[in-house]
């Protein structure tokens, strides 16, 4: 599959907030604060990119050869588990003003489906090791786009007299789901 | 308890004045109304198509989009608001441009729109696009838009089935095959002929007489609405004028790019109700942003998105989707707008990317659309004529990739000679050859429809029959 | 009985606590699917919940996440592998998101917030009112989507192998309003998600104005 295509698709067609519904907890629980946008977005991507390789390397040269990729899911979980420890300790270590940037959202990855479910879609859909990297690039890219400007708008809903019933996140979700519509509509 | 919050900003807004601002608004659409009722209504049935009162289907549509708005609204502020005090109520909704999301979501939408599908897209227009958001000044989305929106994802089909964008008359009188044929010549180049004439010229692109949405047509009427709109101070010129000249000015480089004239970039910014948009949807007050820098910016966007989308997606409504997807940054645009208020060197680095962008985009949609592919199945890549004989090289879709062939034609008789297959893929493409199916296509070229396939190789044979098919209507259209 | 009971009602998962929301907006386009997934949820809340509760003082403090992540990785495939061994098209249309279930908020919550600290029976309840909790939401959530988007109500078509029964109704009649088939998209599901939790918040608020 067309690299450039591979890229775009993971920003549009297979947004992970809009499409795949990966990643949502720190998308509904964090989104009304732009800097934390970042902080989010930065780790996602350092992590997902460098989990996605690894994983990568293990199914198909460890897995597969072996006849134990059901043992999958167990196997991915357990290296994101271990990687993100030591991505934050690296990052600690080497790059503390980062560190204090991306605070406490970098542990927090490990739980959020978006890691994960990248490794496992890399996996499904037998990508290369530069699709996987592109995919991982994309779908974080995606990933960014959708919560800044989700923050943005919920900056703005902050204030507004909204119905007591759907103050917080049910506005959220219905507004999504506008953004949701709209970009189904890019696609070409 | 904190009393004090302290707000985002920008403070500008003001939602006081409205109710003189709405009655401009509607003296601004009176025109365009009328002049909808005529040409969708009262004409087709002095040419005899309809009855009488499908003869004032436009204005049911615009009353009842209104209606269902202005019920929407008041049903929602009664039961969910809980303002029950009769006064309050009113108060409320003379301030609150009620029945507007209604009115604008009937001018956007093609006259053959059943009318229950209407009335669900005003109460969607109404009650997610603005009361849910807290009704009017803090909506995120045009409503009109989101009601928009929410009809061509769900009904698209229901509304083609209808009829679509055509009128009764224009359905007869355009010989064009698809309801919604208007907006589809929209992403692609091809020559006056073929984009423009099936509709008259130019001038019935200025006028208004061509098919499309409700209210959208008449860029004249629209231009006279702007004028008035300016007038009255309503509206300031910044988003429209500079919207359309982004889409004009970028327009008129893709056509350039492809030795086009001046009549291309007319015929983008008179289609697609890209004018109507500009000036009565882009404009409004509460879904753009408040400093002239950053309406200079969202019009610049809205410009750009207009012409990729109507090139680069597969769905024509351009403008629609440019304005929706704006209202998303406009928050953004007012922070920079306000900061860049009295600076405006700080604005300098982040419009040169800005501009870089659009260029590099622009030139890329240049240079990568072509001439129309009405059938993604079959392409013509080539044509050539030597002494009398046209030589087609042509793919089409079959079994397994493309079957790529060059098909000659004589020019005398109009028959085809030889075929020749350049490139397929098959599987069973020996069983083609056994049957020697090939000289058979050429033999029965004008039966072709009554032609067998061949028990085995159905798909093949099929597909075979449609490129010459497809070929013989290319050369009849074209000689 | 409190234990069971809260997670159906008071801390619902999806409508209150709005925890493991990826797989709800992404498998409720049919009842049946619902159905699955969140008894599939539930079998392994139930089992992790029980397991945790069971070794929660063998376990020293330092391994205790990588401990529990690797019980629940363990069940889900479990789920995984007999889910893909006996029905086969409904393992694919769920997709990614049975295993993705390891890292579901909820069952990762109950592990460290409940199961780690109470008895084994108690815990046990737990998972099972959470589970269920889960199940009803996800059904609620999947007939809304399915009623108005489809106009059909399928509770039981590929499990129909198994069973010998088939259970697809159709509710509605076609006409120009439904099916609203973007109900059965992602952007339906955030909206019918955002529309349900709006209705059960407004129930709560009136049952605390009453009080």
């Amino acid at each position: 599959m067309n690299l450039f295509t591979l890229l775009i698709s993971g920003i549009i067609v297979n947004n992970f907030i809009l499409t795949k519904f990966l990643g949502l907890c720190p998308f509904l629980g964090v989104s009304d604060d732009e800097r934390g946008t970042i902080g989010i977005s930065i780790s996602l991507t350092i992590v997902m990119v460098l989990t996605n390789i690894i994983t990568y390397f293990l199914y198909n040269y460890v897995l597969i050869p072996l006849n134990i990729e059901y043992l999958r899911t167990i196997i991915f979980i357990l290296v994101i588990a271990s990687l993100v420890q030591l991505i934050e300790m690296v990052i600690n270590h080497y790059f503390p003003k980062l560190h204090q940037l991306l605070g406490i959202y970098l542990p927090l990855l490990t739980t959020n489906c978006a890691i994960l479910g990248a490794a496992l879609l890399s996996s499904n859909n037998n990508y290369s090791l530069i699709e996987t990297i592109v995919f991982s690039i994309g779908s974080s890219l995606g990933y960014f786009i959708v919560i800044y400007l989700f923050a943005n708008i919920r900056e703005r809903t902050q204030h507004s007299p909204i119905p007591v019933a759907f103050k917080g996140i049910p506005i959220a979700l219905i507004t999504a789901s506008i953004m949701s519509l709209l970009f189904m509509r890019y696609v070409g | 308890m904190n009393k004090f919050y302290h707000d985002n900003g920008p403070h500008i807004k003001s939602p006081y004045n409205t109710s003189k601002m709405m009655k401009h608004l509607i003296i601004a659409l009176f025109p365009i109304i009328i002049f909808s009722v005529y040409k969708n209504g009262i004409l087709p049935y002095s040419r005899g198509y309809g009855t009488l009162l499908s003869a004032f289907r436009p204005l049911i549509m615009i009353l009842l989009g209104m209606l269902t708005s202005l019920i929407s609204e008041t049903l929602f502020i009664y039961f969910v608001l809980k303002i029950k005090d009769k006064e309050k109520l009113i108060t409320h909704l003379k301030y609150s441009y009620a029945i507007f999301p209604g009115l604008f979501l009937a001018l956007t939408i093609p006259i053959n729109t059943p009318y229950s599908i209407l009335i669900v897209g005003a109460m969607v227009a109404t009650i997610i696009g603005k009361m849910l958001f807290g009704g009017f000044g803090f909506n995120i989305f045009n409503p009109a838009l989101v009601g928009n929106l929410f009809i061509i994802s769900a009904y698209y089909s229901n509304i083609a089935i209808q009829g679509g964008y055509l009128n009764k008359l224009e359905l007869d009188t355009i010989t064009q095959a698809t309801p919604l044929t208007n907006l589809q010549n929209l992403n692609y180049i091809d020559t006056y002929q073929n984009i423009v004439t099936p509709f008259g010229n130019l001038w019935n692109f200025l006028t208004g007489m061509i098919p499309g949405t409700i209210g959208e047509t008449s860029a004249i009427l629209c231009l006279l609405g702007l004028i008035y709109l300016l007038f009255t101070k309503v509206i300031t010129w910044h988003i429209p004028i500079i919207y359309l000249a982004t889409v004009f000015i970028l327009t008129s480089f893709i056509g350039y790019y492809h030795d086009l004239g001046i009549w291309y970039p007319l015929f983008h910014l008179l289609s697609g109700g890209l004018i109507f948009g500009a000036i009565f949807m882009a404009t409004d007050p509460v879904t753009s942003p408040t400093t002239p820098i950053g309406q200079a910016i969202y019009a610049l966007g809205l410009g750009f998105l207009t012409v990729i989308f109507r090139f680069l997606t597969s769905y024509p409504e351009g403008v629609l989707t440019a304005i929706l997807t704006m209202n998303m940054f406009v928050f953004i645009i007012d922070k920079l707008g306000v900061k860049v208020r009295f600076n405006l060197k700080k604005l300098s680095i982040p419009l040169a990317i800005l501009i870089l962008i659009i260029g590099t985009t622009t030139y890329y949609v240049a240079t990568n659309i072509n001439k129309k592919v009405t059938d993604q199945n079959f392409n013509v890549i080539d044509v050539t004529e030597i002494d009398n004989q046209v030589i087609y090289t042509v793919t089409h879709k079959a079994y397994h990739g493309l079957i790529k062939a060059k098909i000659e034609i004589d020019d005398n008789t109009g028959k085809i000679t030889t075929i020749d297959i350049l490139e397929q893929n098959e599987y069973v493409w020996n069983q083609i050859e056994e049957h020697n199916y090939i000289d058979k296509l050429i033999q029965q070229q004008h039966n072709l429809d009554d032609l067998d396939t061949i028990s085995g190789a159905t798909y093949t044979a099929n597909y075979l029959k449609q490129m010459v098919i497809k070929t013989l209507k290319e050369y009849s259209q074209n000689r | 009985m409190k234990d069971l009971v809260k997670g159906i009602i008071n801390e619902n998962p999806v409508f209150v606590l709005m925890l493991g929301i990826c797989p709800t907006l992404a498998v409720t386009t049919t009842v049946e699917n619902a159905i699955v997934m969140g008894l599939s949820l539930m079998f392994v809340l139930i089992f992790s919940n029980f397991l945790v509760s069971l070794i929660k003082n063998f376990v020293p403090e330092q391994i205790k996440i990588p401990t529990y992540i690797l019980i629940i990785a363990t069940f889900v495939t479990m789920v995984e592998l007999l889910l893909k061994a006996y029905v086969k098209d409904l393992y694919d249309t769920l997709g990614i998101y049975i295993p993705l279930i390891v890292v579901n908020c909820i069952i990762l919550g109950r592990a460290l917030g409940f199961a780690s600290k109470e008895k084994v029976f108690s815990s046990i309840l737990d998972g099972i009112g959470f589970g269920l909790g889960f199940t009803l939401s996800l059904i609620v959530l999947s007939a809304m989507r399915e009623i108005f988007g489809n106009n059909t109500i399928t509770i039981m078509d590929s499990l129909t192998k198994i069973t010998g029964y088939q259970m697809i109704y159709k509710v509605l009649p076609n006409n120009n309003i439904f099916p609203i088939n973007i109900l059965l998209k992602p952007a339906g599901a955030l909206l019918s998600l955002g529309l349900l939790t709006a209705f059960f918040n407004s129930i709560r608020l009136r049952k605390e104005d009453n009080q």
